[in-house]
């Protein structure tokens, strides 16, 4: 599981209001090489939770993130995009759970496949 | 073939893990650090699973490679990203048949190996007739193979099939050859009308085969020319091997012809009771056989692929089949070049073996979805007819009506929520899990219309395709983030095999992730996506009010104007038959449309079918009386009333799902455990169930799970299951979409048997 797809979930375990960013416990983490792509980064910045980002980047072991992120430097600061493209694609969450913020509800990922379904109480 | 080797023997093979694509290293990359310290020969494991994360590394001796294992095992290797390696002693499969084989005698008598119908004729022709022959045959046009040439005389072999075309003779055999023939035909008071010559160069050798039974007729010979060689014969676990030198005459029949395999391993030169005999520069065979044209009814069932035995698909009748998934998932495939693909498996399979054939396709005829050039779509509008019925088809017609849904004042919403639940749980979410890997390989087509939204949305999109099964679609927008789910989870993780690097020959999803989610409680953040692909699912949700959740929760993720392509299958058919052959649910709906069981049919040689019998002790004793390939001694008996019936059902029970992996059982605390001994254990190898993996670990994490009834259908060689759908009828979809709150109706459309809805969030 890469943060791009960690920054689209939310927990949804019926009546939870704040489950919105999971946090991570990871067990596993595994770096894979992706295509450096500075206009795929440019237009999925506006999709993104850039503190959730920052944050969970910060657990995966990308703690360059800033905690801003102005037009400039997405246009043209290098660096910055760089470590913007790992933090979003190349980090992989292979063994680990996905933990509710509000409720600590674990959510395993397994072979880096969180499994989300929720348990009858839940839903 | 690797394998595990006796414990404490050092080889000059190493198994080394941690290491190759799916851990990111390519091949080329660990192929070039292994040769650069001295390897003879990298091999990475050939998987139908994606790719290995663990190479064999050959190297010269056995000091060589347990001076690597000391160097290297446990240590960062700078050239591998500093990867540290697990590193064993691997043991060679064909090294020890090697040494078996050379520890056996090496026979000059045929009588010395034993094999009834085996013989051998020394200088059955003289010298001036072997090169008479040679020099006869050399002009004019040769097959090439991979690593020999071949000619065929009196009928063409073809190999796709091991068969030949008896309606297309191509004469008399040369001169020279005619005259072999009929000393031939005086030794053995036989006829030949066919000769196959095969020209090898040293090292060349011949894989372990048996002849096609209902091919030829009485025995086939085969004169050795130019040079020696030592044919080794194999049956089970006797090995036996003799020398053939120039100029004679092997004749295998009966028992020599039928049931043993003949091969002659690959190799420069010959090991004979201690002496090294190197093969010559050049070996020439002519093999003389005769045509059968009619099946065969030989004693040796096992091997006759008249009689349901014989041999797996050639690797070419693979190729021919285009039967890689993987490689058939392309991005630029057309509905024409899948219907091609098609048809020339359906020709490959006529050729050859048909008894297989129905076995291997047999699922196709009956799952239109298989058969078909797009998604889900199935053909078939057969007579039916609907009267009032179920309590869901009673609040459908009112959907319909109405144009707004209530499910609320139609009924009791909880027990109609329970009672979904249950339908689906067993008879969609049980069935896609056990069937995950057969549906997956099944399921590459790219449906035009679905490619058509996925180009019309923005560049980066981020799309959630709900029930994304395996994946078949990740690949179309590459520059699009795409977060697919499926509620199965073998599904979702045959889906999660396309994100490791060097997937078959797919391009890299560096921006696809897989989730195990159900459709009807999303996980994403609320506004958070740009489209959402939901193909074929909706039809999977048994009541309305569950049907209208799910839109619901579609348009929940979707920004606003984010769009969702939703598809399902119509009740109205383009083709028609095939609604009549399945099943009705209650007594369907007044507007038409309606619930029904829909059969998936898995091939017997399927692990899938092979998981699923060995669920039952009845499917056992079944398949044994069958002779299929779940055949095992059993003491068990059928009812005549089953046998009768032509099928027997599995009382499937246990909570237990089942993916591709490690050959394990593990069982849950359920009836399973009861069962003596894991069937799997005793299959025979002709599926794969070495894949088999029987693991409670996801069931465990499941809800209320139940498994699905299985049948065995025993004139189709499958095992069945039953599929839930709801068939929508016009309008149906569209009263869905005017029912969910926050949505347009973007479009509507049908094609292909299929009611298809873009949904806009406002």
């Amino acid at each position: 599981m890469k943060l791009l797809t960690h920054n689209m979930l939310s927990c949804h375990i019926k009546g939870v209001k704040n489950g919105y960013p999971f946090k991570i416990d990871p067990v596993k983490i595994e770096e894979m090489d992706a295509d450096y792509d500075p206009d795929f980064l440019r237009h999925i910045y506006p999709r993104l939770e850039w503190p959730a980002l920052r944050e969970a980047a910060q657990v995966m072991g990308e703690p360059n993130l800033p905690e801003e992120v102005t037009e400039s430097m997405l246009q043209n600061d290098e660096e910055f995009l760089r470590h913007f493209h790992h933090a979003l694609l190349e980090l992989i969450l292979e063994e680990g759970a996905l933990v509710c913020p509000e409720t600590g509800r674990r959510f395993p990922v397994h072979k880096g496949v969180p499994n989300l379904l929720l348990h009858e109480d839940e839903v | 073939m690797f394998s595990k080797p006796k414990a404490g023997v050092a080889t000059r093979h190493l198994f080394v893990g941690n290491c190759g694509p799916a851990v990111g290293l390519s091949e080329i990359k660990v192929k070039a650090y292994f040769e650069s310290i001295g390897a003879q020969a990298v091999t990475f494991p050939a998987s139908e699973r994606g790719p290995s994360s663990h190479v064999f590394v050959t190297f010269k001796d056995t000091a060589e490679a347990e001076a690597k294992l000391a160097a290297l095992n446990g240590k960062p290797i700078a050239e591998l990203g500093d990867r540290r390696l697990v590193i064993k002693f691997a043991g060679k499969k064909s090294d020890e048949l090697d040494s078996k084989v050379a520890s056996k005698p090496v026979h000059r008598d045929a009588s010395a190996c034993g094999i009834a119908g085996l013989g051998l004729h020394t200088d059955f022709v003289s010298l001036e007739e072997e090169q008479g022959l040679i020099a006869e045959v050399e002009a004019g046009h040769w097959e090439t193979l991979a690593r020999r040439r071949v000619k065929h005389y009196g009928y063409q072999f073809h190999y796709v099939s091991r068969n030949v075309d008896i309606t297309k003779p191509m004469g008399l055999l040369p001169p020279l050859a005619h005259k072999i023939a009929s000393r031939l035909e005086e030794l053995l008071d036989c006829s030949f009308d066919q000769l196959t010559v095969n020209e090898y160069e040293a090292g060349v050798g011949l894989s372990a085969h048996v002849d096609t039974h209902s091919a030829f007729t009485g025995p086939i010979v085969s004169l050795s020319l130019a040079g020696p060689c030592v044919m080794e014969f194999r049956r089970e676990a006797e090995r036996e091997a003799l020398f053939l030198p120039p100029r004679s005459l092997l004749v295998m029949a009966d028992e020599a012809r039928y049931a043993w395999h003949h091969y002659i391993p690959h190799r420069r030169s010959d090991t004979m009771n201690g002496c090294v005999i190197p093969r010559a520069a050049k070996r020439v065979s002519f093999t003389f056989r005769k045509v059968r044209g009619y099946p065969c009814n030989c004693s040796w069932p096992g091997s006759c692929d008249s009689q349901g035995g014989g041999m797996p698909p050639t690797r070419m009748a693979l190729a021919a089949q285009g039967d890689s998934p993987g490689a058939a998932f392309n991005s630029s495939s057309t509905a024409t070049e899948e219907r091609t693909r098609q048809q020339s498996r359906d020709v490959v399979c006529q050729q050859h073996d048909e008894r297989q054939c129905a076995r291997s396709f047999v699922a196709n005829e009956q799952d239109p979805a298989d058969r078909c050039t797009s998604h889900e779509l199935q053909p078939g509008l057969g007579e039916f007819h609907f009267s009032p019925g179920s309590h869901d088809a009673q609040c459908d017609s009112a959907a319909v009506q109405h144009g707004k849904a209530q499910p609320d004042q139609q009924h009791d919403s909880t027990a109609s929520s329970a009672a979904g639940q249950q339908m689906e749980s067993r008879y969609v979410h049980g069935v896609y899990d056990i069937i995950a890997g057969h549906f997956s390989a099944t399921r590459y087509a790219i449906w035009p219309k679905v490619r058509e939204f996925l180009e019309s949305l923005p560049p980066a999109a981020v799309l959630a395709d709900v029930g994304c099964g395996n994946g078949k679609y990740f690949g179309v927008r590459p520059d699009m983030a795409i977060l697919g789910s499926d509620r199965s989870p073998n599904l979702a993780e045959t889906a999660s095999k396309r994100l490791l690097p060097g997937y078959r020959t797919e391009q890299p999803l560096p921006r696809c992730d897989v989730a195990v989610a159900d459709g009807l409680h999303l996980p994403y953040r609320t506004g958070a996506l740009d489209g959402v692909l939901c193909i074929a699912v909706l039809h999977h949700i048994s009541t309305l009010e569950r049907r209208l959740a799910m839109l619901a929760q579609l348009a929940r993720v979707l920004r606003g104007g984010g769009r969702a392509l939703v598809t399902v299958w119509a009740s109205e058919q383009e083709q028609p038959g095939k609604l009549a052959k399945w099943e009705p649910i209650g007594e369907g709906t007044q507007s038409g449309g309606g619930d029904y069981f829909v059969p998936w049919h898995v091939p017997f040689h399927r692990v899938e079918a092979a998981a699923a019998a060995a669920r039952t002790q009845g499917a056992k004793s079944f398949a044994q009386q069958d002779g299929g390939p779940f055949a095992q001694p059993s003491e068990q008996s059928l009812s005549p009333e089953a046998a009768a019936a032509g099928a027997l059902n599995i009382d499937g029970s246990p909570a237990c799902t089942l993916h591709s992996g490690r050959r394990e059982l593990v069982h849950e605390a359920s009836e399973l455990s009861k069962t003596p001994g894991p069937l799997a254990e005793s299959a025979p190898a002709r599926g794969d169930v070495s894949a088999l993996d029987l693991d409670c670990a996801n069931a465990s994490a499941q809800v209320g799970q139940v498994f699905p009834d299985g049948r065995v259908d025993t004139v189709k060689g499958t095992v069945v299951f039953k599929r839930y759908y709801h068939l929508f009828d016009r309008g149906e979809l569209d009263s869905l979409v005017h029912g969910t709150p926050g949505v347009r109706l973007a479009s509507s459309f049908y094609d292909k048997s299929n009611w298809c809805v873009i949904l806009q969030k406002l």
